[in-house]
């Protein structure tokens, strides 16, 4: 019993930081309708060059943070500029095929960055135990969830309430009208890209602390996407919701692994998204699309 | 669509839909099939490997060019339905004791009924959920690939040759031929399926689904018409390559296969017959010259090893596949086509 509440609530913590590099994807995709799989791109540039220039070069832990955000943040916006504003207006196809190319062309030069090995994050947050009970967590688990959380709330705070987040809220109800509006479309499409890249990148950096830097770290984003498409596309409270679910989830398959031998951790996040778009194609919190003739 | 030559008066739809427009056309293609089949007698083994290879990928792209070029769905599977076809193929001529045709075609429904699980929900609704949920199935099937006990996990299944009608396709000169002749009568198919009522249909839910679905087309229907074709096709493409290799294990059907499948349409240029077989034949034969950066890029990463190459050449297709859709999204075939007036309408510009 001790063990199912640490499966879980170890769950849940991990969920946070996946709802957090969730949130990037619904942002892009409700201001640009551009499926995102570059979010794992973010998320180990975030990670590598926390480690190069904490670990390698020797800054300090706070500049070279920061600094890495804003080489996230520049990776987004060149992101948006140079390869996603050149197809606007084409088909769907050519929008996700750019942006897997993209992560492609990130994943390879992350592999020889770090020399395709396992790197040990400079910084660690706390190495000790919470003991609550007979549940035994890791202190640094709970700390990033907290971070990714307040993070996500401040995001939500910026979307409802600051001048640029009630411009994406329009943007991502009619293009025409916001641009009527005097509101100019691409620019919030730079501004989404920069949000994305800074939550992917956010994450990354808390993930690197927990789990060190290693190649595979980009496939956080494929299981983002799938929290995403859980809750629906263009929701924001089904991200940040579905996150912690498919944390859960994932770690109870190791009941699974019982009975398939082994690996249902990978599938599991899958096999839901099947089974959710069989049931509810737009996803639990999603809006469905209503056509008119 | 490129002028045809002057002179050439098309007054009647049959002319028009005709696969040859032109007696040189027809010409060249007697030429070129005369050149393939006789290739074995002249050609060396590196070279008619290379050439089934493409064979065998230009079935499975000619199928995604199916539900991805002509219907407008996007499918990132592929790779899994090839694998899927291929252990099918295996597992029924081995343990069922079908001979290889059989075998063949029952592997290819069955990677179509597979594939109709992972698409039913996402074809009844617009837009890239087909990505979506083949995604899902590239994973799932990869993962059942490795974990059940029939498929070997990591060991793979080695694949005894394929007999048709008691000849046995043993030898590379054979299995060439054999490889080939299905990829033509695949590829015709493939033809007359587009100058068909459903070739029409599809390409009018790509179009515009309203007004396709308002002329009376059922569009969900013919979304999942193509894409259990694709599959199909998938499936006949993976029972070959188990066959032309002997070996299966699941390394050889992954996402990053999928993905380039789809790169190779677009650079190829969708929509057409043609155009998948330029891009698997560009990206085949980029692949084999990729081999020969090794050693430089082994010389600038020397900490890397091995994985050096493998992140090379990612980036290497990621730039291409980028570049053919930010330059010419068209593909080959379009510059094909424009070549193709040019030398037809010579001294003059149309």
């Amino acid at each position: 019993m001790e063990r199912l509440i640490a499966v879980v609530i170890s769950g849940i913590l991990l969920g946070g930081i996946y709802s957090l590099i969730a949130l990037g994807i619904v942002v892009v995709y409700k201001s640009s309708k551009i499926v995102s799989f570059t979010q794992g791109a973010f998320v180990i540039a975030g990670a590598i060059m926390g480690w190069a220039l904490v670990g390698v070069a020797g800054l300090p832990v706070w500049l070279g943070l920061l600094l890495s955000l804003a080489g996230c943040g520049l990776i987004g916006l060149a992101v948006d500029r140079f390869a996603l504003r050149p197809i606007i207006g084409q088909p769907i196809m050519a929008s996700i095929l750019i942006t897997i190319a993209l992560s492609w062309l990130f994943d390879s030069m992350a592999i020889l960055s770090i020399s395709g090995r396992q790197r040990a994050f400079p910084v660690q947050i706390a190495a000790d135990n919470i003991e609550w009970g007979l549940v035994l967590l890791p202190k640094a688990q709970l700390l990033c969830f907290i971070i990714a959380v307040i993070l996500s709330a401040l995001f939500v705070l910026f979307y409802r309430y600051h001048k640029v987040g009630l411009a994406m809220r329009g943007t991502s109800e009619d293009h025409e009208v916001i641009q009527n509006l005097g509101i100019k479309v691409t620019s919030i499409f730079s501004y989404s890209w920069l949000i994305a890249a800074l939550s992917g990148g956010i994450g990354g950096i808390l993930l690197a602390s927990m789990i060190n830097v290693s190649p595979g770290l980009s496939g956080v984003g494929l299981i983002a996407l799938v929290v995403v498409l859980v809750g629906g596309m263009d929701s924001i409270p089904g991200a940040l919701v579905m996150g912690p679910a498919i944390g859960i989830l994932e770690n109870l398959s190791i009941y699974l692994d019982l009975y398939v031998g082994g690996g249902s951790r990978e599938v599991i996040p899958y096999v839901i998204l099947v089974v959710v778009l069989l049931i509810k194609p737009y996803g639990l919190f999603g809006l469905e699309r209503i056509e008119r003739i | 669509m490129s002028w045809l030559p002057c002179g050439t008066y098309i007054v009647r739809y049959t002319q028009d839909m005709a696969i040859f427009r032109t007696r040189p056309q027809k010409i060249a293609l007697i030429l070129f099939l005369i050149f393939l089949f006789t290739l074995p007698l002249y050609s060396s083994r590196y070279i008619m490997t290379l050439i089934s290879m493409i064979a065998i990928t230009v079935i499975t792209v000619e199928g995604l060019c199916i539900v991805t070029g002509h219907a407008g769905q996007i499918s990132l599977g592929q790779a899994a339905f090839v694998g899927a076809g291929a252990y099918l193929c295996t597992i029924f001529i081995q343990k069922l004791g079908l001979s290889f045709l059989p075998a063949m075609v029952c592997a290819a429904i069955a990677t179509g009924v597979i594939g109709l699980i992972f698409g039913l929900s996402a074809l009844r609704v617009k837009g890239f959920y087909l990505a979506m949920s083949t995604l899902a199935a590239q994973l799932i099937l990869g993962w059942i690939f490795l974990h059940l006990h029939i498929t070997g996990g990591t060991h793979g299944l080695f694949v005894e040759p394929a007999r048709i009608f008691g000849f046995e396709f043993s030898s590379i000169q054979s299995r060439y031929v054999m490889v080939i002749g299905i990829t033509c009568i695949m590829i015709y198919f493939a033809k007359n399926l587009m100058r068909s009522r459903l070739g029409r249909a599809l390409v009018a839910v790509r179009d515009n689904d309203l007004a396709a679905h308002v002329m009376g087309i059922n569009v969900s229907y013919y979304k999942l018409v193509a894409f259990f074709i694709s599959t199909f096709y998938a499936g006949i493409a993976g029972s070959l390559w188990a066959h032309f290799i002997g070996f299966i294990n699941p390394d050889q059907f992954n996402l990053y296969d999928s993905i380039l499948y789809l790169g190779m349409l677009i650079i190829g240029g969708m929509g057409s017959i043609v155009g998948p077989i330029f891009g698997v034949t560009f990206m085949k034969v980029l692949e084999e010259i990729s081999i020969y950066i090794t050693p430089i890029v082994d010389t600038i990463f020397p900490a890397v090893g091995a994985q050096a190459f493998a992140a090379a050449s990612m980036a290497l297709y990621a730039s291409i596949i980028v570049a053919f859709l930010l330059l010419e999204p068209r593909g080959v075939n379009h510059l094909w086509n424009v070549l193709k007036s040019r030398y037809r309408l010579y001294p003059f510009s149309y």
